[in-house]
């Protein structure tokens, strides 16, 4: 039967990698081989090219040679009668169609440059998002990494009805995959379905909708491409790993929904390259024999009420969905979810009334496990679109528990309140901020579930070090005025006591591997005054995920004897280093960026880099996507020192470490920054004012440019000179 | 032979277009067509290839995969 | 007996009735004119010393002692002597073949290639890493000569091990040096059999066996493999192609040249010269609507493979071809000749051509073929074929008969047709062999015999196995006869497979049988075979494979060579036709079963081609029961933790 597919799919090549010829000639005509093209804001070029064939396209120039590379690779139609083996033709002609589709949309792009709205969520009329940028595929690509998402559904076409597909949309939510979605069918787009059932889409929902035709399947293969190269640390060119990479990490797969044509067949065998199989609602050909996907290639026929159970099994993709009592959908998937104010059911905290969180250690006996206590008027009681106080109590009771876990387990608040369909949760602390949708209190959502939803997925997640929980909610305004007022204390406290750990007085350090099965030879090592650099863990959650799992990626190293105080090495923490990086890496220090730096994978919140003119360095956050000073932009700086590699001149860290005192205290910590972008000035200004006053330079921040005063070095030397930063009257950096 | 679409009953007795044969007529003619090696452009490509594809006898990273 | 007892193909009874009309005898009517020598035929006549020959009977039930020879030797000795030298000789041969690619080889790397070339660079870089050459810092033409020069010295080396033997599986290798039977050179392993056969030498059966491995190993894994891939360089590793077979490719109105023997060096060159101007100037000059080449036996199979150029037919076939009348040129080599082609061919216009300075036949006209000026040799066959096209002394009697196939399946086509350029592998096949589509695999391989009928056993045997869902590797004239049969079609997997075979084959686009090449080319089927074993899943070695091999109508001692480094690689081996150690129960018994024991696999024999598919897919099962994997698998759902697991390579 697949010899009809085939056929298809290298009929289908053909007429895109042509059409692809034609666009191109148009454009070379109408622009010249120097017009400038790609996706927005990437590092990685158009990534499918530039993973599979190392071409990174810059410009239209650049297209000839992959063109040429597609005819090569391009085969001849399948013959009727005693026909040549045709499944490698067919996959290597599915190739050819990403190639030739990544050129169109890149023209596309040149020709209409808002064609698509380049963000992550839909902007006015215009639902198309087109290409994943490099913020949205580090942060959303690194829920592929820890296992947050398990895969995507590739969509293309659409259902018959409106109600069908936000039925499989929410199904496939549920099993926290991401959702990308392309192409029509009978001139109707899943997204477009998804959006007249009021279903908010965008990243922020996994509810992707990538482009209204057949050809932004490739921003779906191209984010896994990407993902192969800024996770895995594959260099392009590797297509092998690359693809390997998404067959055996990435649980992704093809739901096509409508007639399949032979542009869809190719872009499928495109697809079943990665190891991505295809599941059709119409009854087209199947492809039963395992091999280059892990199970089938090709299932057909198949109803829409079992599609997303059929599509997981055939992919091989197991699911653990948790098991949280409450009567509306619940996963990741939901997390990004908004409520508007007119789906408003109730709200507490945010500028209308006060919500607190907290979670505080008690005796086992005065916890009694699942109890969960609403104390005050539940929202049945209130108007749609009023507001209450709330205070979230967690306490909670177990031998291995210590208060330095409080903090943890009261992050965790915010994901697993808003993995519930309907529930919005933002901010944490004395700030938290809770939106309750009017749909989901038509289903049967009250109070009580937040305190159960904690109750579950707490004790999943961290059930070995508690053994009881309780939750306690407050809706009276009295009682939650006395929760803040004691939260506050202990807030406090915390903070005091983190803050008060230095790095000479504590030993071990926590090492973090958690990216080493993507990123082999990297090794973080966590201590108090120096956070994880993807800003996630600091090491108070090393110690704790150590408790959790004794031989997971968080282990305690000994110190050991000390080399050198100034660049912060010892060691123990070498002899671990070369251990854990098998001899890749013999060592590093803490404290410095021009000493043998740390490690840098690819999950850092900021890059730092060194400015000779200025005799100092400046740092760029993830979310800054221009150029900086250094002469490379983050995405490329990540690149440049991702991959587990210490790189003199360069290093990856936290937005925290930027105001903990060690911040590169061997080169003389934040009085050598002399430029960072405005955006992470203005998240980091309380901490950084703080620490700076500490240095003797109260008004430093001012001192230091941003994108405002210059890109480049000689932009922003007549800024410091002029502000007389301190970087300058320092010792000189070389 | 071009798109050539038939009805077909899905699983719901409902009649959907399908995409039947589309396969060019005759046998195979012309020289060369089943060829595959000269896809490996130059000498780096060639010897990815075999040490990747080819991986049973000219891997690197052992044989499996 | 008529012409329908005497073989399966329409074409060779047409031809047998013409061969009647016109007066012409054939190996059909000889061989049954002419029994095989019974005591010959189960290995007991011993004639390497002038006391004998001593032609000894095995011993009966009621005799008392052990019947031997004048110097003493039982049949156990007798049988294992002439069991040797039969691989010696076959070892011999193809490893000729080799050394004399390997010559033109080093010719063309020396820059005097004249009309050849380095066709195939990536073959040449495969080479180059086996012989371990710096491939990165050389460029080709310098590769080439040292690939040239190191190839050539594995023919004469007199210790360490042959280079290919490292491509084996690495458990394969380990017992082969535990056995110690790691060949050393070709030649020395092969003069080694002689001496060790002569008179008064070894005799012990079971070491003179061993020494039987070790060379027919310097055949597969040495002389052939060194022919395959050396050719390969020259020529172009092969492709999927499409061609046909059987006598209706000759054509009438076409100057007719028919290559036969088994060394595509000199056909190479026949093709292109086809191609050159002058020649094809002179063959309209002469009346012919141009000039038709095409093969029988090996020489046929190299040229289908990598230039799809059609099959005249197999082995059998040869006297037939020139029966036609349409034959102007029956040009020769070497091996699987038959001295009767003089005589058919002078009954008719046609001129038989040795070329070698090997093989001279009594009769024929000896133009040798120069490997320094290939292209001139070429041309002046070809020109002496087409001087002799108006020679035609009657209309031309072509049977209608010419079948469709697809051919090309090098092991490096097989990986990158499971799954393209970007995701070559051979892990669709070991899947869908764990998972049951497919049951094994058989290597069916081997001449024509008439003493069988002609084709018979290949096609039963082959319809059999893709039947039962066993794919089927085929090389030489086994190929070319299920060719005929149909069965080298895409077609056939729907028609002739059972349901899971069929299944890939729809999936890959693959015939149920896959023609790898030329008897040379078997090397190619243990390379296969390695990968096999490499990719894993389906053990560590090529005797756990769910494998089989078969040579159901061999005639020829390189087919006792290659069913030898077939078993000593671990393969289950049953040759068909007869079985040259009967005369000894003792030799017999260890060569069909305890050889097992040291080498993995083993020896079979069976004449009727069904019962021999039955034996093959038995051991099939039985591998597959070993490797557990006889029963349906439940389906592993991967999580989180299970994914950081796989090994991404």
């Amino acid at each position: 039967m697949s010899k009809i597919i085939c056929s298809a799919a290298i009929r289908g090549a053909h007429k895109i990698v042509d059409r692809a010829e034609v666009k191109w000639k148009e454009a070379m005509d109408k622009w010249g081989a120097k017009q400038e093209v790609g996706f927005p804001n990437t590092g990685y070029y158009l990534p499918i090219i530039y993973g599979m064939l190392g071409i990174g396209v810059s410009n239209l120039g650049d297209m000839e040679k992959v063109l040429k590379k597609c005819r090569s690779i391009m085969p001849e139609p399948v013959r009727e009668e005693v026909h040549l083996p045709y499944l490698a033709p067919a996959l290597d002609a599915g190739m050819a169609t990403l190639f030739a589709e990544e050129l169109l949309e890149a023209i596309r792009m040149l020709e209409e440059p808002d064609f698509y709205t380049k963000q992550e969520e839909p902007a006015g009329d215009n639902i198309w998002l087109g290409p994943a940028d490099d913020v949205t595929l580090r942060r959303r690509g690194i829920e592929f990494v820890d296992g947050t998402a398990p895969g995507f559904a590739a969509i293309l076409g659409s259902v018959p009805d409106d109600e069908t597909a936000a039925k499989i949309a929410r199904e496939l939510q549920e099993k926290s995959l991401y959702i990308f979605m392309g192409g029509q069918h009978n001139g109707k787009c899943f997204a477009q379905q998804l959006v007249n059932s009021n279903i908010q889409i965008g990243w922020p929902t996994r509810l992707v909708s990538f482009g209204p035709d057949t050809s932004a399947a490739v921003f779906a293969l191209g984010f896994a491409t990407r993902a192969a190269m800024a996770f895995g640390g594959v260099e392009p060119g590797n297509y092998r790993r690359i693809l390997l990479y998404n067959k055996d990490r990435v649980f992704a797969f093809v739901l096509a929904f409508g007639t399949v044509t032979d542009e869809w067949y190719a872009n499928a065998a495109g697809a079943i390259n990665f190891g991505f199989p295809v599941i059709a609602d119409t009854p087209i050909p199947e492809v039963l024999p395992t091999g280059i996907c892990t199970y089938e290639h090709v299932v057909s026929n198949v109803p829409y009420d079992e599609i997303v159970n059929r599509a997981a099994e055939v992919r091989g993709l197991k699911v653990t969905v948790s098991d949280v009592p409450v009567p509306v959908s619940y996963g990741p998937a939901f997390e990004g979810e908004r409520i508007r104010k007119e789906d408003l059911h109730a709200e507490f905290g945010g500028s209308v009334s006060q919500a607190c969180e907290l979670v505080t250690m008690k005796e086992l006996d005065d916890v009694e496990d699942g109890k969960v206590e609403v104390i005050g008027p539940d929202i049945d009681e209130l108007e749609a679109g009023s507001s209450l106080p709330l205070g979230v109590v967690v306490e909670v009771a177990g031998r291995k528990m210590q208060e330095d876990f409080e903090p943890i387990l009261e992050r965790q608040i915010h994901h697993f309140v808003n993995y519930a369909e309907g529930v919005m949760h933002i901010g944490q602390r004395d700030i938290a901020w809770y939106r309750i949708g009017t749909s989901a209190y038509e289903r049967g959502l009250r109070i009580k579930h937040i305190g159960e939803i904690l109750h579950a997925k707490l004790h999943q997640d961290f059930g070995t070090i508690f053994d009881k929980l309780q939750v306690k909610l407050y809706t009276r305004e009295e009682d939650v005025k006395e929760i803040v007022a004691q939260a506050r204390g202990i807030y406090a406290t915390r903070d005091a006591r983190i803050e008060g750990m230095t790095d000479e007085d504590t030993d071990p350090f926590y090492s973090c591997t958690l990216c080493q099965s993507f990123a082999p030879s990297h090794v973080c090592m966590v201590s108090p005054e120096r956070t994880g650099l993807c800003g996630a863990y600091n090491w108070l959650d090393c110690k704790a995920a150590n408790q959790i799992d004794p031989n997971g990626p968080n282990q305690p190293v000994k110190k050991g004897r000390l080399i050198d105080e100034k660049y912060g090495e010892w060691e123990g923490i070498n002899e671990f280093v070369k251990k854990a990086s098998r001899g890749k890496i013999e060592g590093f220090t803490f404290y410095s960026i021009l000493e043998r730096p740390m490690t840098t994978c690819g999950c850092c919140e900021c890059v730092a880099a060194v400015l000779p003119m200025c005799n100092g360095f400046m740092t760029v956050n993830r979310e800054f996507q221009d150029m900086t000073p250094c002469g490379m932009k983050f995405t490329t700086l990540a690149g440049t020192v991702g991959g587990g590699q210490s790189t003199p001149g360069f290093v990856g860290h936290s937005k925290y470490y930027i105001c903990q005192r060690k911040f590169m205290k061997a080169e003389d910590g934040i009085l050598r920054l002399v430029w960072m972008p405005t955006s992470l000035k203005e998240e980091i200004k309380d901490r950084f004012n703080k620490r700076a006053e500490e240095v003797g330079v109260p008004d430093l921040l001012d001192r230091i440019a941003d994108e405002t005063v210059g890109l480049t070095e000689e932009e922003i030397l007549p800024f410091l000179e002029e502000k007389d930063h301190p970087a300058l009257k320092l010792d000189p950096l070389f | 032979m071009s798109d050539n679409f038939e009805k077909k009953e899905n699983y719901a007795g409902e009649h959907v277009d399908v995409l039947g044969a589309t396969y060019e007529e005759g046998k195979p003619t012309g020289k060369g067509i089943g060829r595959w090696a000269h896809k490996l452009e130059d000498k780096d490509d060639i010897l990815y290839y075999l040490r990747t594809a080819e991986r049973y006898w000219y891997g690197q990273e052992g044989e499996k995969s | 007996m008529g012409p329908e007892q005497k073989s399966i193909c329409p074409a060779t009874i047409e031809m047998l009735k013409k061969a009647g009309t016109d007066g012409i005898q054939t190996a059909f009517e000889r061989s049954g004119d002419l029994r095989p020598c019974p005591i010959g035929s189960q290995g007991t006549c011993c004639k390497i010393c002038a006391m004998g020959p001593c032609r000894i009977t095995a011993k009966k039930k009621d005799e008392q002692e052990e019947p031997l020879g004048v110097c003493g030797a039982n049949t156990s000795t007798i049988a294992a002597r002439n069991f040797l030298r039969m691989i010696a000789s076959g070892a011999a041969s193809h490893s000729d073949h080799g050394r004399v690619v390997a010559e033109v080889f080093n010719e063309v790397a020396q820059g005097h290639g004249n009309g050849y070339e380095i066709k195939d660079e990536k073959k040449l870089y495969q080479v180059a890493m086996d012989f371990g050459l710096d491939i990165e810092n050389k460029s080709a033409a310098e590769l080439a000569k040292e690939v040239g020069k190191l190839a050539l010295q594995e023919f004469g080396k007199q210790d360490g091990q042959l280079t290919f033997i490292q491509r084996a599986p690495e458990k394969r290798q380990a017992l082969w040096k535990d056995f110690g039977v790691i060949p050393r050179g070709v030649d020395r392993e092969i003069v080694e059999s002689l001496h060790r056969t002569h008179m008064g030498v070894d005799q012990d059966y079971k070491n003179i066996i061993k020494h039987g491995t070790r060379t027919s190993l310097a055949d597969g894994w040495g002389g052939s493999m060194i022919a395959t891939e050396l050719q390969d360089i020259m020529f172009g590793t092969p492709y999927p192609i499409l061609s046909k077979v059987n006598l209706g490719v000759i054509k009438s109105n076409m100057v007719n040249v028919i290559v036969h023997g088994h060394e595509p060096v000199l056909s190479e060159m026949i093709v292109q010269a086809c191609q050159d101007p002058e020649i094809k100037a002179l063959a309209e000059e002469k009346g012919a609507d141009g000039i038709n080449v095409a093969g029988i036996c090996c020489t046929a199979n190299e040229i289908l493979m990598r230039h799809g150029i059609p099959l005249a037919g197999n082995f059998l076939q040869q006297e037939l071809a020139i029966i036609t009348g349409a034959v102007d040129a029956m040009v020769v080599d070497v091996q699987c000749i038959m001295q009767s082609l003089s005589s058919v061919a002078a009954c008719y216009h046609t001129k038989l051509i040795t070329t070698s300075p090997r093989a001279k036949i009594a009769g024929a006209q000896h133009m040798e073929f120069i490997e320094h000026e290939p292209l001139e040799s070429a041309k002046a066959i070809l020109k002496e074929a087409i001087e002799n096209f108006p020679n035609r002394k009657v209309k031309p009697h072509i049977p209608k008969d010419e079948v469709d196939l697809v051919a090309g399946f090098s092991h490096e086509t097989v990986n990158y047709l499971l799954g393209g350029l970007f995701r070559a592998s051979y892990k669709p096949l070991n899947d869908n062999i764990i998972n049951g589509r497919i049951r094994g695999v058989a290597g069916v391989v081997g001449c024509n015999n008439p003493r069988v009928v002609h084709d018979n056993a290949h096609v039963t045997l082959v319809k059999e196995l893709i039947a039962n869902d066993v794919l089927v590797l085929q090389t030489g004239c086994s190929a070319m006869a299920t060719a005929k049969a149909g069965l080298l079609v895409p077609e056939a997997a729907a028609k002739f497979a059972g349901p899971g075979l069929a299944e890939v084959c729809e999936t890959v686009g693959i015939p149920p049988v896959i023609h790898m090449g030329s008897c040379v080319d078997n090397s190619r089927i243990l390379m296969a075979a390695t990968a096999l074993v490499k990719e894993g899943g389906l053990g560590e070695d090529i005797s756990d494979l769910p494998v089989a091999g078969a040579a159901p109508e061999w005639m020829s001692e390189k087919a006792v060579a290659i069913g030898h480094y077939f078993v000593s690689s671990g393969v289950y081996t049953v040759f068909g036709v007869s079985w040259p150690t009967l005369g000894s129960e003792e030799l017999t018994n260890y060569l069909f079963d305890s050889i097992g024991k040291d080498l993995g696999g083993k020896w079979a024999y069976e004449p009727d081609p069904e019962k021999m598919a039955q034996m093959m897919i038995n051991h099939i099962d039985e591998k597959r029961k070993a490797l557990g994997i006889d029963k349906a698998r439940e389906r592993v759902l991967y999580d989180m933790d299970m994914r950081r697991e796989l090994e991404t390579q």
